[in-house]
């Protein structure tokens, strides 16, 4: 009587067994396939939408083409998907050949974790490919003097303002905090909201602040407090800024912690407001404003340490892995992706900037983009995004303090307590 | 909050009922049937305003939100269609109805073993197996990836289903076990005196007075398979394999998401549970529930 | 016999592999990764004993999480547990019978519906400006309370329950009204013969007949609500501050983030830890042993 029960048991755990059995061979078999005189390389970026995606296949297809024997296999997972997966797999062994990096701490993880090929050797093998990138995008993939990843691209932020507004008003873009503060004064007299910002992604408020720190702190304070195993962010320098913040609030919408990046955009593109920080990634998402813009570089600040020439920007780039077991390669489609023909495709077909020169050109650009790649060949340095620059450790509770400075709930020097004791402890992790 | 609870079906009763009624409680069961009315706006209404702003452009959701369409774009149903929703729509089909089978047939097995049988270590078995859901899977991501990985299944469907089947029969097995237990004693013996044996039991007895359990478990897994996108998003690698919901990710970038494309793509991939919700919940619930027990 | 003996084991045994294959080894990787400080880049780990649980007590992000947890917990009981109780009753009353089938059916739909979509359609309720709340508040003659919820400390958590009990009532509704529907219906006549208003047959037949499925939902509930990740992850991220911060999403803070696993790795032992208390208490009131 029990048998059958018991033959029934037994094909369920067949069954099971035999479904893993079956998914153990499928990879097996590709791998196989891959195998003799192919060399297959794994490239992990982080653009499944377009048009990113279609600029990377073309790339790679021509790629292939030039270069037989070589196959590029390509895995993509969008920003926060991103940060999921590198984590998960850098922390296991087979990692991807060439995987996609933001700069600062962000990157140095990897490096310190064994995780980078140093490319110090290909850099200077090739001069001709290496000089054509601006120094200044290639600095920030530098660790202790040795290279450790490409840059491709290149992010900007600048404040950009309605044309319109400003015109009727006879307002001219500013170029100190004084002039600023008087031209908010100026827009908020006339019933105009002067200053847009959504803080909801807190990584925002986090990007003034970049900028403030840079404008207040002078530039070896900064390169100190940035390192993980020297900050201690006790520069007087930094409370200013916060306070700087704070004295803007006043000027921006209501309720800035519950307003998105995206709402904020919305408003400066339906012309509620005059001004907002702007991404130049973001310039393709406003071209149907029904008003002029145009942009200025953050303005200076009178009693600030920083040169007010630099910009708020970051590179992003690629390393390779420490583990692949085709460096040569990995390092040739690298070059490919940074040679100037498929740079221009890059701005052709994507309107960002890129790291190579000239790349972003009169033939690609609109003429506010290549003012805008100026400034950054000219910047001998830049303000680097405060949420990849440090430790997540120490950024986290800053960032969460500026949006309690905006709802009033934390001062300035409370912040900084707080980021002080932060980078204390990692400080003392990093030993 | 007071409200009047009626539970009596039988036609008899509630004809009796009816005839009783005083105007005290026609009071309450007008307050009652306005509270009802009141959550079905504050539920149905959004999820209109879903279906609705699916024909917006993005900037008109963000500038129109609770207004119709000024023109109905299907044209973001096209776009979601294109830009791959076609193409992972088979690959969720496939990974959602065999995660559904493996786990309705693993938790009716383990759910029939433990009612049906009193064994050592039958109360560690349950509590092992329903453990399941009280883990996040967020951190065990490294581990299991590792496991993925030493299987060989990693960049395959079975990495997904797998672990899917894993976490969802710790739900599903307790609640078809509550079902099952819940069915009289006397159905058994009188089916063991008509020479059943115990897998007969199951299948002849067991099962389908569970339709309605089985098909409210079936959904919910189907629910969470389709909808789960952690696992989907680090164990698949290939586009090709890539299921919908992962998929439709690349729709959110960190500075732009374009909302009407994204929200069309996701109506189209909340439709088909929907619909076989609708059209199946009827018999199931009602139905089979109705003369089930008593026959 | 022997068969027998073993026939029941053989039943629960596919369910145990693939558990301990993806479940229990991920745990003790878990738990073990706990006593150490390691990330994912570097190979050393370094052994730190409970140095990692003892720094939760320290940590005010984590006890904020914990609180903001316990709080979501005890209003997803109450709400979708007892709320989800009545509710069935309710649908499954007689006088209901002909809306019922329409009614339930539209309070389950947002089951079904992707958190992303949910998210988005909250924080469009929730917006100051256009959002639905603050001008249904103006439209009641209660602007004074209108504001922008979720930037705001005190309301951004309270706005996220609220979303989740939206979204989830429904659920626990219809295991209810499957579980009511198998009640046998002359305990309620019965009931009847003695004169039990609907309250009483509500307390006296409906709560202990659908015993078995509340042990359900209740662990269901209690499991959903601490490990509450995508409703703060779409709406909040955590802040404004870390007022919305709960336990998950500042695990996946440190996780993805801090690239602090061990601390990460403990923090979810804790949610675990949360969770299997719940359930044994349950298990002992519930006196989940005394079944047919």
């Amino acid at each position: 009587m029990m048998k059958k029960s018991f033959a029934v048991s037994i094909c369920i755990i067949l069954i099971l067994l035999l479904v893993v059995g079956c998914g153990q061979q499928t990879p097996a078999n590709t791998e196989n396939a891959s195998e003799g005189n192919e060399v297959t390389l794994t490239l992990f970026h982080r653009w499944p939408n377009e048009p990113f995606k279609g600029y990377f296949d073309g790339v790679i297809q021509e790629f292939e083409k030039q270069n037989p024997g070589v196959k590029i296999k390509v895995v993509t997972a969008l920003n926060e998907e991103y940060k999921q997966k590198i984590n998960v797999v850098l922390g296991n062994d087979n990692s991807p050949d060439i995987y996609f990096t933001w700069v600062g701490e962000y990157a140095n993880k990897f490096v310190r974790g064994g995780k980078a090929l140093d490319l110090t050797k290909y850099v200077e093998e090739d001069k001709a490919w290496s000089d054509q990138i601006i120094p200044s995008t290639l600095k920030p993939f530098t660790l202790d003097n040795k290279v450790y990843g490409v840059p491709v691209l290149m992010d900007v932020r600048m404040m950009a303002y309605n044309k319109e507004i400003f015109n009727q008003l006879g307002l001219e873009p500013p170029s100190t905090w004084n002039e600023f503060i008087q031209v908010l004064d100026k827009l908020k007299a006339s019933g105009a909201i002067p200053l847009g910002f959504g803080n909801k992604e807190p990584w925002n408020g986090g990007l003034y602040i970049t900028t403030l720190n840079q404008r207040l702190v002078s530039a070896d304070v900064l390169a100190k407090d940035n390192n993980r195993e020297t900050g201690e962010f006790t520069d007087p320098g930094y409370v200013v800024a916060l306070q700087k913040l704070q004295q803007l609030i006043p000027y921006v919408n209501e309720n800035p912690n519950a307003f998105s990046r995206e709402e904020e955009r919305n408003m400066f593109a339906n012309g509620k407001i005059a001004m907002m920080p702007l991404h130049t990634i973001e310039f393709p998402y406003i071209k149907d404003a029904k008003f002029e813009w145009g942009t200025f570089n953050f303005p200076s600040i009178e009693e600030g340490k920083g040169d007010p020439s630099v910009i708020t920007g970051a590179p992003e780039g690629f390393m390779i892995s420490a583990q692949t077991k085709h460096p040569d390669e990995a390092v040739k489609f690298l070059k490919f992706l940074t040679s100037k023909p498929m740079a221009e495709k890059w701005v052709k077909e994507t309107n960002v900037i890129s790291t190579v020169k000239g790349a972003v050109n009169s033939s690609n650009s609109t003429p506010l983009m290549v003012e805008t790649i100026g400034q950054v060949e000219k910047a001998s340095d830049m303000a680097i995004w405060i949420d990849t620059i440090l430790d997540g450790r120490i950024f986290n509770p800053y960032l969460a303090g500026i949006q309690q400075l905006l709802n009033g709930e934390k001062t300035p020097e409370q912040i900084m307590q707080e980021v002080q004791e932060a980078a204390k402890q990692v400080k003392e992790s990093a030993k | 909050m007071k409200l009047t609870v009626e539970t009596g079906r039988n036609p008899y009763v509630a004809a009796k009922q009816k005839r009783r009624r005083s105007l005290g409680s026609m009071i309450v069961i007008s307050l009652t049937f306005l509270l009802l009315s009141a959550l079905f706006l504050a539920i149905a209404y959004p999820l209109l305003w879903m279906v609705i702003n699916s024909f917006k452009t993005t900037e008109e959701i963000f500038s129109n939100s609770w207004a119709l369409p000024v023109q109905w774009l299907f044209s973001n149903y096209a776009e979601a269609w294109n830009k791959g929703v076609s193409k992972y729509f088979l690959n969720s089909v496939f990974v959602t109805a065999v995660t559904v089978f493996l786990t309705l047939l693993f938790s009716v097995l383990s759910a029939y073993g433990l009612t049906r049988y009193s064994f050592r270590g039958k109360y560690l078995v349950l509590a092992l197996l329903s453990a399941g859901i009280m883990f996040s899977p967020q951190v065990s991501l490294i581990p299991l990836y590792k496991m993925v990985q030493a299987l060989g299944i990693h960049d395959t469907h079975w990495a997904l289903i797998l672990p899917y089947v894993a976490f969802r029969t710790s739900l599903i097995v307790l609640l078809v076990r509550s079902f099952f237990l819940s069915i009289p004693k006397e159905l058994v013996e009188a089916a063991y005196m008509d020479g059943c044996t115990g897998i007969g039991i199951l299948f002849r007895i067991y099962l389908p007075l569970s339709m309605p359990i089985l098909f409210t478990s079936g959904l919910l897994t189907a629910y969470w398979a389709w909808n789960e996108f952690l696992f989907a998003v680090i164990f698949i690698d290939s586009d090709s394999l890539k299921t919908i919901t992962s998929g439709l990710l690349a729709f959110r970038d960190a500075m732009y998401t374009d909302w009407a494309v994204l929200m069309a793509g996701l109506v189209i991939s909340a439709i088909p549970l929907v619909l076989l919700f609708i059209f199946m919940q009827k018999s199931f619930i009602r139905g089979l529930a109705e003369g089930g027990v008593k026959g | 016999m022997k068969i027998r003996n073993i026939a029941p084991y053989l039943y629960v045994a596919p369910s145990l592999i693939i558990a301990f294959i993806f479940i229990y080894y991920p745990v003790m990787e878990n738990v073990q990764s706990s006593f150490f400080s390691w990330s994912p880049f570097s190979d050393t780990k370094e052994f730190v004993a409970l140095q990692n649980y003892t720094r939760l007590f320290d940590d005010s992000v984590f006890l904020v999480a914990l609180k903001n947890n316990l709080i979501h917990l005890v209003i997803s009981l109450a709400v979708q547990v007892v709320g989800g109780l009545v509710l069935a009753a309710i649908l499954e009353d007689v006088v209901f019978r002909r809306v019922a089938p329409v009614l339930r059916t539209v309070y389950f739909l947002p089951v079904l519906i992707s958190i992303s979509v949910i998210g988005l359609l909250f924080s469009f309720i929730y917006n100051p400006d256009i959002g639905l709340l603050n001008k249904f508040l103006a439209m009641v003659g209660l602007e004074e309370y209108a504001r922008g919820w979720l930037g705001d400390s005190d309301t951004a958590f309270p706005a996220i329950i609220a979303m989740g009990q939206w979204q989830g009532i429904g659920y626990i509704t219809m295991l209810y009204i499957v579980a009511i529907q198998k009640i046998p219906p002359d305990l309620y006549e019965a009931a009847e013969m003695d004169g039990a208003g609907k309250i009483r047959k509500f307390l006296h037949i409906t709560v202990p007949q659908v015993k078995e499925i509340s042990f359900v939902t209740i662990i269901y509930t209690v499991s959903q609500s601490i490990l509450t990740f995508s409703d703060v992850y779409v709406l909040t991220k955590g802040g404004p501050g870390n007022s919305s911060q709960v336990l998950s999403t500042y695990l996946y803070q440190k996780a993805f983030v801090d690239s602090e696993m061990g601390y990460a790795s403990t923090i979810a032992n804790v949610i675990l830890g949360i969770t299997v208390v719940v359930y044994l208490i349950q298990a002992k009131v519930f006196k989940n042993g005394q079944e047919g």
